[in-house]
């Protein structure tokens, strides 16, 4: 089955874009170019300050690649999944809300931050934000790349019959203080949009398949990360 | 498309290292939440939980590793080409405890980690992925594993978890006004929160080849399997059941069943106003008015969050087995909706397909139907 890549974007210490701009994602450790609110959505997020650094990323990412790939809210009463890939989840929220928990005794823990320290609660906003009623969840960042465990998922979930929609992405917002421990320290958001039967056909079309965990793009191609994805082919 | 088999189950709890040592205190109705003692709670205003006695810190790994090791004892060995799917998610709260109160020790262990550490512990090559969709997570990684596994991409896949009680979890509940003053009393009118409980629990999926080829006798199928997000709220239910109306129906549809012919129903049942409010709900969009055994285990062995749905999953499979659901522990007047359902009696199952499903923050629902009676691979 070939499964269309409908649009997609990114946002990394580099600098943000979209699928069909003629850039692609380039990697890297630090803090990411966040692109202005009024790129990302058409009203005033409400709880978009509130967001930590994972969630702000994932959204805005989303936002982005939601907007490239032409996808209106209401405009069709399909299942839209999501299936994201990290590999430091919420550490960094972990730690700050475990430090609210430390004076007298807990009973100044954080009930906001607490909130905000599992990988699926961006799903849920992201559920909220664009209505993705589709299956959704978090899974660990392979060692192949940046995203390819994601993206393995959402075919797989298309693949079987579950949906004909998935958005697939990497997130990670590792904390400060690990690099002596790890070495893939790299930060940002990457999505596509995954979709059977497209509205929204790119400009240089581009399709992956999946057969028993294997992914190629364009028949024959193997992708190392999900940024291989935004590589313009003629 | 390959049939997906459930070869083995091992569940360690506060009421015992195996199933076996459980079903007796489950059947009668008991409850292993006490007070805890694992951490200081005399500030909070909520005291108990159902911990795992002697959990020890082995080996220079945390108590987490101790916690699974107990479940994967009763289960190795397991084919060597078997792919680990860990779906524990809060393993690094003994991490981030330390960091924050400035202890050191404690590596920064991430799911990735648990799951490599399973691998070794089990032998095998070190081949696996994590899956996190809050307290849907086993349930999750059931319905993935028994993906790959019809898809052909594994012909054998262990479902891992473990979660504790810690206090990073239990001050985030305290905070979210979420815990029960007392025991948690799923479907009961005065419920009044959840309670939450260690748990650790391995799930052996296979294919019928390789379950012919070990020796396993099958313990149930794993016929269908439906994951569907609310788009509602992150850490509250829809109220009218959405997600997990669709994660049944998707589940169901791919069991090729009716509704009637499910049989029974391990609910999530967590003893929140909302959360058992929303899956009563869920069962009169999905069964009308249709009767049948309907319980929650979460007053017995308190909620064991990722680790839950393989948990409630072996215990369906068991229940199946015996043809009898256990009452629901800490239910003493049923809500009106929940009366003729759910039970502080056993109930005997007249059928072969059992329902679990788990609901989680992010408005994740994931939903899983057991056929039971399999004859021999």
């Amino acid at each position: 089955m070939d499964i269309w890549i409908t649009g997609g974007a990114w946002i990394t210490p580099n600098g943000y874009g979209s699928m069909g701009e003629g850039k692609v994602p380039v990697l890297g450790s630090g803090f990411p170019v966040m692109p202005p609110d009024s790129d990302l959505f058409p009203h005033p997020h409400p709880r978009y300050g509130r967001f930590d650094m994972y969630t702000k990323l994932g959204c805005s990412a989303v936002a982005l690649a939601m907007k490239n790939a032409g996808y209106k809210e209401g405009a069709g009463d399909e299942p839209v999944g999501m299936v994201v890939s990290t590999i430091y989840e919420v550490m960094e929220t972990d730690i700050a809300y475990y430090q609210t928990t430390l004076e007298q005794g807990g009973v100044f823990s954080s009930p906001n931050l607490f909130s905000y320290t599992l990988p699926v609660i961006v799903l849920g906003e992201c559920a909220v934000l664009f209505h993705l009623t589709g299956p959704t969840f978090c899974v660990g960042e392979s060692s192949a790349g940046p995203g390819m465990s994601a993206l393995q998922n959402a075919a797989s979930m298309i693949v079987c019959g579950k949906t004909n929609k998935m958005l697939a992405g990497w997130i990670d917002s590792p904390p400060p203080g690990l690099a002596v421990t790890e070495t893939r320290l790299l930060t940002g958001a990457i999505f596509v949009m995954l979709d059977t039967r497209p509205d929204n056909v790119l400009s240089f079309p581009k399709t992956i398949v999946y057969d028993r965990g294997k992914l190629t793009v364009n028949k024959d191609r193997e992708i190392s990360s999900i940024a291989d994805l935004f590589i313009h082919e003629e | 498309m390959n049939k997906v088999i459930v070869a083995k189950t091992s569940i360690v709890t506060a009421m015992g290292n195996s199933l076996e040592e459980m079903w007796p205190g489950l059947s009668s109705g008991r409850s292993a939440i006490k007070a805890i003692h694992r951490f200081k709670t005399d500030m909070l205003g909520y005291h108990d939980g159902a911990c795992v006695d002697g959990l020890r810190i082995n080996g220079g790994e945390n108590i987490i590793c101790e916690l699974i090791s107990r479940a994967l004892n009763n289960i190795k060995p397991v084919p060597r080409d078997t792919l680990i799917i860990w779906t524990g998610i809060k393993g690094d709260a003994p991490f981030i405890e330390s960091k924050a109160e400035g202890r050191e020790g404690r590596p920064p262990y991430l799911a990735n980690h648990y799951r490599e550490w399973v691998c070794n512990y089990l032998g095998i090559p070190n081949i696996g992925i994590e899956i996190n969709a809050a307290c849907a997570s086993s349930t999750v990684g059931l319905a993935i594993g028994a993906q790959l596994i019809s898809e052909g991409s594994y012909s054998s896949v262990l479902v891992c978890a473990a979660d504790i009680v810690s206090r990073f979890i239990f001050t985030g509940f305290s905070a979210l006004r979420g815990l029960s003053a007392t025991k948690c009393r799923p479907f009961d009118r005065d419920r009044d929160g959840l309670s939450l409980g260690d748990g650790a629990a391995a799930v052996l999926l296979t294919n019928m080849e390789t379950a012919g080829r070990m020796g396993y006798t099958p313990l149930a199928r794993l016929s269908g399997w439906g994951i569907a997000n609310d788009a509602n709220h992150i850490t509250g239910p829809a109220r009218d059941g959405r997600g997990l109306i669709n994660s049944i129906r998707s589940a169901i549809t791919q069991a090729g069943l009716s509704h009637e012919e499910v049989d029974a129903y391990c609910a999530h049942g967590t003893g929140t106003t909302y959360n058992d409010a929303m899956e009563l709900t869920a069962v009169e969009a999905v069964f009308g008015s249709r009767l049948f055994p309907f319980f929650s285990v979460k007053g017995a062995i308190g909620h064991t969050l990722g680790a839950a749905g393989a948990i409630e999953a072996a215990i369906s499979i068991h229940a199946l087995a015996e043809r009898w659901v256990p009452p629901t522990s800490g239910l003493v007047n049923p809500e009106e909706r929940a009366k003729g359902r759910a039970s502080d009696k056993g109930q005997p199952i007249s059928g072969n397909n059992i329902l679990t499903s788990n609901s989680g923050f992010g408005g994740c629902n994931a939903a899983l139907i057991f056929e039971g009676g399999v004859k021999g691979a």
